[in-house]
């Protein structure tokens, strides 16, 4: 016998120990969060050339104050700080947030927005993963609702060279020392629409509609021809998103069906809703392409954590999110409505996840064979 | 009609895919090492605790010598799950006594250790002439007396499968399936046997057709086995072309894990889904691997009872990789030193695939029948788990779990201790097969945590029967109560009314001596009830009279005893000197008190994180499930004080 005295207790500490299954596929959470992150580079650069370098500014604000809140967030919870920041989830939050909010947006709300959707939304409920509503998101809303006024003010108008007129310092001086910011939007508004300012009046295509529509106008006011040079950045940025969604998907990070089965039914149900309420509903291309629905499509609806959970909860959770955009965008008082259509969706999630709770294991068995 | 077009379709040779599962990468290095005979360890260790059972019996002393071959223990006859344990070389009987198993918690268990002579004498084979003329019994009989036990991991004995799909399944239509995937990556074995030992192989897929009678035979193999798969579909053809026979149809599957478990193989040549909750062979549909068919040729054609098994040595850790037959009862050790360990900081030593395998916490562990791969991974070649961050909600788990569960849902519930609702959520129907902890990017260990959470239904099932058996118990008891108190209540009320209705006749005899002077007065009387209350109260006293009496006489007998019985010298305490008394006695009362006040305590549950309201049904005698895993965890040089259950077939988290 050559040691039957060997004891566990003490073999234990010179073999390592550790649970089934010994492989792992490689792809991690901070990986995942990276490639995300990289993802959206390509649409935030053309972001900066087709509305100028406020994007730059309030993505360094958000990042910056996400930064804090998520060390502060670990540090009440007794975390490691650096382990709760490798997840580089608060660069993902902070890359979109700074494309969906108004590039001039004034740095304290900024950073109150940010604040609210790292510390309230999304680390109150237990921090990443915990979250029932998407942050970036939240944080859009708590601007949208709280600031309305300044929302109006500080939406820019794309258009071709605008990082030459809005400045790095232009913008600075917008963001942080208070100046106004209508000159600058008025500027841009002349370069994007020379020919016919006075027919537009917001700044947005999808402000200038809503405005419309109160008025009770028709909305069809303006021909949109993306390939025109009024109309071709939404066209490229959109094209951008697109990338970017394609290069997750080859990531295998995003689920394909739910992107698919989002743009049909955005198809679907603009279709539907233009046959019945053609003065108020958009054509399905224009629902793509003005506002966030690329952005919502690719990088919004697909986050995992405030998604149902199986693959056909997703696919009713886009088919949800897709109706409340077309919904809401038709019907209500915002001139966007992506954020509003998420976060809805956010909230039906749980029971997206009850109703569509997979069958068992051989609960399809029968007496055969 | 249904039935026949699912019967047409399979043996079409469709086939179906399975929910979930991962494409691996195969790490198969040692598909082309052959299969090469280890030499005889210095010690063997025979776990037999697993195949005694309640009646069984060793058969062998300390100290008597054993051939090769030899039947060392005699299971229990009633259990038809057990088989006996032989002797894997002749030897001297060391010890028989409790050693460490195989077990990811290093428990301990009763062993028969042979020290080998070297002379590796063997009894005389008792091979089965004519075995195709015998009966199936006779040849069920012959597995299960020559040990055979299921080879592809679960240890399942194949006597009994056979004899559960012979008896509980209909005649009219059975499947035979030989199992030749190997889905778990690094393993190659039974790649290495179906090469080698092709016509074996065929031979004794003969003998299982002889026992089951199937309609179909199909002999699944995944795609990545090529050089196996040429060579099986060669000895098929041969066979065909000489003897006419036709053994069975080749399916070649594409190769996926975890395809080798039976219901995922199943559901992959069948389209049919069987419950976790049912028996395979119970619908006919027989799932073996290819060592044990092997091992089934060996014990009816060649005579010799399953004493060795073919594993994989891999890992690079080692110098050397390869296949080998090895002895059963040999260590790990021993394995591994012959395959020069090169061991690394915390070396890791995987029993089984790298998917399901374990780590062992000491390497003095015998091989068993279950055994099949032994790996030494360096940290490179398998990296070690980093920190678990927070579960991100991905799906990516739900989306590869072949028994079609939720896996995240499973795991947050096992973690915030809601058994009853994890129970729900069908944590019964997980084999623990790892494809939601591969995939997982917050690197959670989530199959760990299901075979914890195992354990713990473990514990909770078990206190629920006992639960039940009390509750049935209780209710037999106070029907009982309750039934002799009617009884006693009958007995009273029938003794009162022969009181009464012999007062009442003394009181007529009474009245016949008294003729009533006063009819008015005596009307007045019975009609508003005195002359009953009367009664009543006189009837009382007698019966106080007549229990005083007894009880007079109860003492005077008891008297009568104590004065035949022979009087007892009267026991004269000591007399001891004042102070010495005074300093006695209250040295013993605060150590009685100190020592009794821990015992009294009861476990807090919600300090282990057990809520009452989950374990409102179950009743619990003493410990919570977890308190009782805890006391495993801490003790450990003891044998442990577990149900017997949990011992064999769970899991704890390891040493963090």
């Amino acid at each position: 016998m050559s040691n039957p005295k060997i004891t566990t207790g003490s073999s234990r500490q010179l073999l390592g120990i550790s649970p089934a299954p010994h492989l792992h596929s490689g792809l991690k959470t901070g990986t995942i969060m990276l490639i995300t992150s990289a993802a959206l580079l390509p649409a935030w650069f053309l972001t900066m050339y087709y509305y100028g370098f406020g994007c730059l500014w309030q993505f360094l604000i958000c990042a910056g104050t996400a930064l804090v809140c998520e060390s502060t967030a670990a540090l009440l919870r007794s975390r490691s700080i650096f382990d709760n920041l490798l997840d580089y989830s608060f660069l993902v939050t902070a890359l979109i947030l700074s494309l969906t909010i108004p590039p001039l947006t004034p740095w304290y709300l900024t950073v109150s927005l940010t604040v609210f959707a790292i510390l309230f939304v999304k680390q109150m409920f237990g921090g990443l993963g915990m979250n029932i509503f998407n942050p970036a998101m939240a944080g859009f809303v708590f601007l949208l609702i709280s600031a309305p006024s300044v929302v109006f003010n500080t939406v820019l108008t794309p258009s071709d060279g605008a990082y030459q007129t809005a400045t790095l310092d232009a913008t600075y001086e917008i963001i942080f020392k208070e100046n106004s910011p209508l000159p600058l939007q008025e500027t841009l508004k002349e370069l994007s629409y020379p020919s016919h300012v006075d027919e537009i009046s917001g700044a947005t295509f999808l402000e200038s509609l809503k405005t419309a529509r109160k008025a009770g106008g028709d909305n069809t006011l303006v021909h949109v021809d993306f390939i025109e040079s009024n109309y071709s950045p939404y066209l490229y940025l959109a094209l951008a998103y697109a990338f970017g969604g394609l290069v997750l998907m080859g990531f295998r990070i995003i689920f394909k069906r739910m992107v698919l089965v989002f743009a049909l039914s955005i198809i679907v149900f603009s279709s539907l809703g233009k046959l019945y309420f053609s003065d108020v509903v958009m054509p399905p291309l224009q629902q793509f392409l003005f506002g966030g629905t690329m952005i919502a499509m690719f990088f919004i609806i697909t986050d995992p954590v405030t998604n149902a959970g199986t693959a056909k909860g997703r696919i009713t959770f886009s088919i949800l999110c897709a109706f409340l955009i077309v919904l809401i965008r038709a019907f209500g008082s915002y001139s966007d409505s992506v954020a509003f259509a998420v976060m809805l969706s956010n909230a039906a999630a749980p029971l997206i996840d009850v109703l569509t709770r997979r069958r068992s294991f051989g609960s399809r068995f029968k007496r055969e064979g | 009609m249904e039935l026949d077009k699912q019967r047409h379709k399979i043996s079409a040779g469709k086939i179906w895919k399975f929910f979930g599962g991962l494409k691996l990468n195969d790490l198969k290095n040692t598909s082309a090492d052959r299969i090469l005979d280890l030499k005889l360890p210095n010690l063997i260790t025979l776990p037999i605790d697993r195949h005694l059972g309640t009646g069984g019996q060793v058969l062998v002393t300390v100290g008597e010598r054993v051939k090769r071959g030899q039947q060392l223990t005699a299971p229990d006859s009633q259990n038809s799950n057990l088989v006996p344990v032989h002797a894997s070389t002749s030897g001297t009987i060391m010890s028989i006594a409790p050693q460490v198993l195989p077990h990811p918690s290093g428990f301990s268990g009763e062993c028969i250790s042979i020290r080998p002579d070297g002379l590796d004498e063997s009894i005389e084979p008792k091979p089965l002439s004519r075995w195709e003329s015998l009966d199936p019994q006779v040849l069920i009989a012959r597995i299960r007396e020559f040990g055979i036990e299921g080879l592809g991991g679960a240890q399942f004995p194949t006597a009994a499968k056979l004899q559960s799909a012979l008896s509980e399944s209909s005649p009219d239509y059975r499947l035979l399936i030989i199992n030749g995937c190997e889905c778990e990556p690094m393993v190659t074995c039974d790649d290495r046997l179906i090469q080698e030992k092709t016509s074996d192989l065929l031979q004794g897929i003969r003998i299982l057709k002889k026992i089951l009678n199937p309609s179909e035979v199909l002999i699944a193999i995944e795609d990545n086995k090529t050089e196996a798969i040429d060579s099986l579909r060669a000895a098929i053809n041969n066979m065909r072309s000489s003897t006419g026979e036709c053994i069975g149809t080749l399916r070649v599957l594409p190769t996926k894990y975890p395809q080798g478990a039976a219901r995922n193989l199943i559901k992959a040549l069948t389209g049919i889904e069987v419950p976790y909750n049912v028996h395979t062979s119970k619908l006919g549909i027989v799932v073996q691997n290819v060592a044990t068919v092997y091992a089934i040729k060996q014990a009816v054609v060649d005579g010799l009872p399953l004493d060795s098994r073919v594993i994989t040595v891999a890992g690079d850790s080692l110098k050397l990789n390869g296949n080998i037959r090895v002895r059963l009862g040999t260590s790990v050790r021993f394995v591994l030193n012959n395959f020069k360990l090169k061991p690394e900081f915390h070396q890791r030593i995987i029993l089984g695939g790298p998917m399901m395998g374990f780590t062992l916490p000491t390497i003095d562990v015998p091989i068993t029948k279950s055994v099949n791969c032994v790996i030494a991974p360096n940290s490179s070649d398998l990296p070690p788990r980093n920190n678990q961050h927070n579960c991100i909600r991905c799906g990516r788990c739900a989306r590869v779990c072949p028994s079609r569960l939720v896996p995240y849902q499973l795991y947050a519930l096992s973690k915030a201790s809601n058994h009853a609702k994890a129970r729900q959520c069908g944590i019964a129907d997980c084999n623990e097969c790892g494809c939601c902890a591969f995939i997982c990017p917050s690197e959670l260990d989530l199959t760990a945590q299901f075979r914890r959470e195992h354990a713990i239904q473990k514990v909770i099932n078990e206190l629920e029967q006992r639960n039940a058996v009390a509750k049935e118990r209780m209710a037999a008891h106070e029907a009982r109560v309750r039934l002799e108190e009617e009884k006693k209540a009958a007995k009273r009320a029938a003794a009162l009314a022969r009181i009464n209705r012999q007062k009442s006749e003394s009181t007529d005899s009474d009245k016949q001596q008294d003729p009533v002077q006063n009819p008015q007065e005596a009307a007045s009387r019975q009609v508003s009830g005195g002359r009953s209350a009367q009664a009543q109260e006189q009837t009382e006293l007698k019966i106080s009279r007549i229990i005083k009496a007894k009880e007079a006489d109860a003492a005077e007998s008891m008297a009568a005893e104590a004065a035949e019985q022979p009087a007892q010298p009267e026991q004269s305490t000591p007399t001891l000197p004042y102070n010495l008394k005074r300093t006695a006695a209250p040295k013993h009362v605060p150590e009685y008190h100190k020592w009794t006040a821990p015992l009294k305590h009861v476990p807090d549950l919600t300090l282990v994180g057990i809520e009452h309201s989950e374990l409102k049904s179950v009743e619990l005698p003493t410990k919570t499930p977890e308190a009782l895993l805890s006391t495993r965890e801490s003790s450990e040089p003891a044998k442990p004080r577990l149900p017997e259950a949990l011992k064999k077939n769970s899991t704890l988290k390891h040493k963090r």
